[in-house]
């Protein structure tokens, strides 16, 4: 068999004046990105183009998680099975436990004149795609308007603390992660309810200004506090794995670790934000209000 | 005759077949920690692509190829497509397309054009993100070029099949 022509018939000059065009365009897009409306639209396009190929690309590791679990052995499923009866058995006295807790709350709240926070209504997705980048900090999931989700909405999995809804589609949408570039979440430490806020730093996430004259311990744990009205109070964020007082600055140095599992989690809840929440967010003037 | 015709139309479903392959293979939501070495089929399809038929691809087609791959892969916006427009523009030189005319430029031409590529993805994360790329995700280069012979002779077979008919 003969080897590939490979005679160009036709000979372009080299056209610099669209590369230069082209790449500034990729350049502004780049920079405009999750920033400036009219890019979220040109990423709804072209995300709405790719979603049946990644909801299709999703299903070999599906195929291949189905597959696994069924060589898993029966003693092993037996003794699975125990353990989520174990689970179900503490969560659910906890959840009565708590359910009197929140009606008493309820009843405090009501008499100081204060409203009633919850969870509210939430949805389960899946997660189709997680970019093959380490440091990819969006994912995509299977639910999107039709199913109610709303820009804005908290994203947990069974730990803790995913995300953000960042963008909705019809049938997905786009969850930005904690650990974003940027992204704040307002936490308090869970032992002390001591406020501040947790900043996403593209690679991980850090308490960048949590004061030395409040208490701070390696293991504790930081909550949502629930002040900014996105997310509700009471989710766990992130661990402190280390907290150390440093000279010559007011502020802890320390490290933590997430608790969700941000990159791995193939399940998702997404927590609907309340009326007045997505009102808020739909109208960035109200936060100038006096 | 079995050569690939460059001056025929292209037939549109193998084609268009070809792209969706190249993008759902870029899109198993595999974990980047073991799947690392994964080649870039969408970079390598397009390179084969302005390899074979230059006159067709250019670099629009390149930047919007590289758009859906951002979409796709949850990159930055733009991130793609510009490292598609360059590597486009790079191959389109008149002395690259003379130059890569035997089976052994061809591989050295993928092996500089995916390098580039990662390099570009990288400098970019490193500038938004502050903070650089795994090392290890240059291997998928290594095996993108151990690949490349078997995709390029089942490329030219399948985008000239039916035309030969």
């Amino acid at each position: 068999m003969p080897a590939p022509s490979l005679n160009f018939t036709k000979r372009r000059s080299a056209p610099v004046g669209k590369l230069f065009l082209l790449s500034l365009t990729s350049l502004a897009l780049l920079a405009m990105d999750q920033r400036f409306e009219g890019v979220q639209h040109v990423r709804k396009v072209a995300a709405s183009l790719t979603f049946p190929l990644q909801w299709l690309a999703s299903q070999p590791v599906e195929f291949y998680r189905y597959t696994r679990s069924l060589a898993q052995s029966q003693t092993a499923l037996q003794a699975q099975n125990r353990q989520l009866s174990a689970d179900n058995i503490r969560l659910q006295a906890a959840a009565h436990q708590n359910s009197a807790l929140e009606k008493e709350v309820g009843e405090l709240k009501s008499v100081l004149g204060l409203k009633q926070e919850g969870f509210g209504t939430s949805v389960a997705a899946e997660v189709v795609s997680n970019g093959r980048n380490f440091t990819s900090n969006l994912l995509v999931i299977d639910k999107g308007a039709e199913s109610g989700i709303r820009q804005g909405d908290a994203v947990i999995d069974h730990n803790g603390l995913v995300g953000q809804i960042i963008q909705v589609r019809r049938l997905s949408a786009d969850v930005r992660l904690i650990s974003a570039n940027d992204l704040m979440v307002p936490v308090s430490v869970a032992r002390t309810g001591v406020r501040s806020l947790m900043y996403g730093e593209g690679n991980g996430i850090a308490l960048r200004y949590f004061p030395q004259d409040a208490d701070l311990q390696k293991n504790d744990l930081l909550l949502t506090s629930g002040m900014d009205s996105v997310y509700p109070a009471g989710i766990p964020v992130a661990r402190v794995t280390e907290a150390a007082k440093n000279t010559g600055t007011a502020y802890y140095r320390s490290t933590l670790q997430p608790v969700a599992g941000l990159n791995v989690s193939k399940y998702l809840l997404v927590l609907q934000q309340k009326q007045a929440a997505v009102e808020a967010a739909s109208d960035p003037a109200a936060f100038a209000r006096p | 005759m079995n050569d690939f015709n460059l001056t025929g139309r292209l037939p549109l479903i193998p084609l268009l077949t070809t792209f969706a392959v190249a993008l759902l293979l870029d899109f198993i939501p595999l974990p980047a920690d073991s799947f690392f070495w994964m080649p870039p089929f969408s970079a390598m399809v397009w390179f084969f692509l302005i390899l074979r038929r230059p006159q067709t691809f250019g670099l629009f087609g390149a930047f919007l190829f590289g758009l859906l791959v951002d979409a796709g892969t949850t990159s930055p916006l733009g991130q793609h497509a510009l490292s598609f427009v360059l590597m486009t523009f790079a191959l389109q030189l008149p002395q690259a397309q003379d130059w890569l005319k035997t089976p052994l430029r061809q591989a050295i031409g993928l092996t500089m054009a995916l390098l580039f590529n990662q390099a570009i993805l990288s400098f970019l994360n490193a500038i938004r993100n502050q903070q650089f790329t795994h090392p290890e995700m240059f291997a998928s280069v290594l095996t993108g070029v151990l690949l490349w012979p078997l995709l390029d002779r089942f490329l030219l077979t399948f985008l000239q099949a039916r035309r030969i008919k």
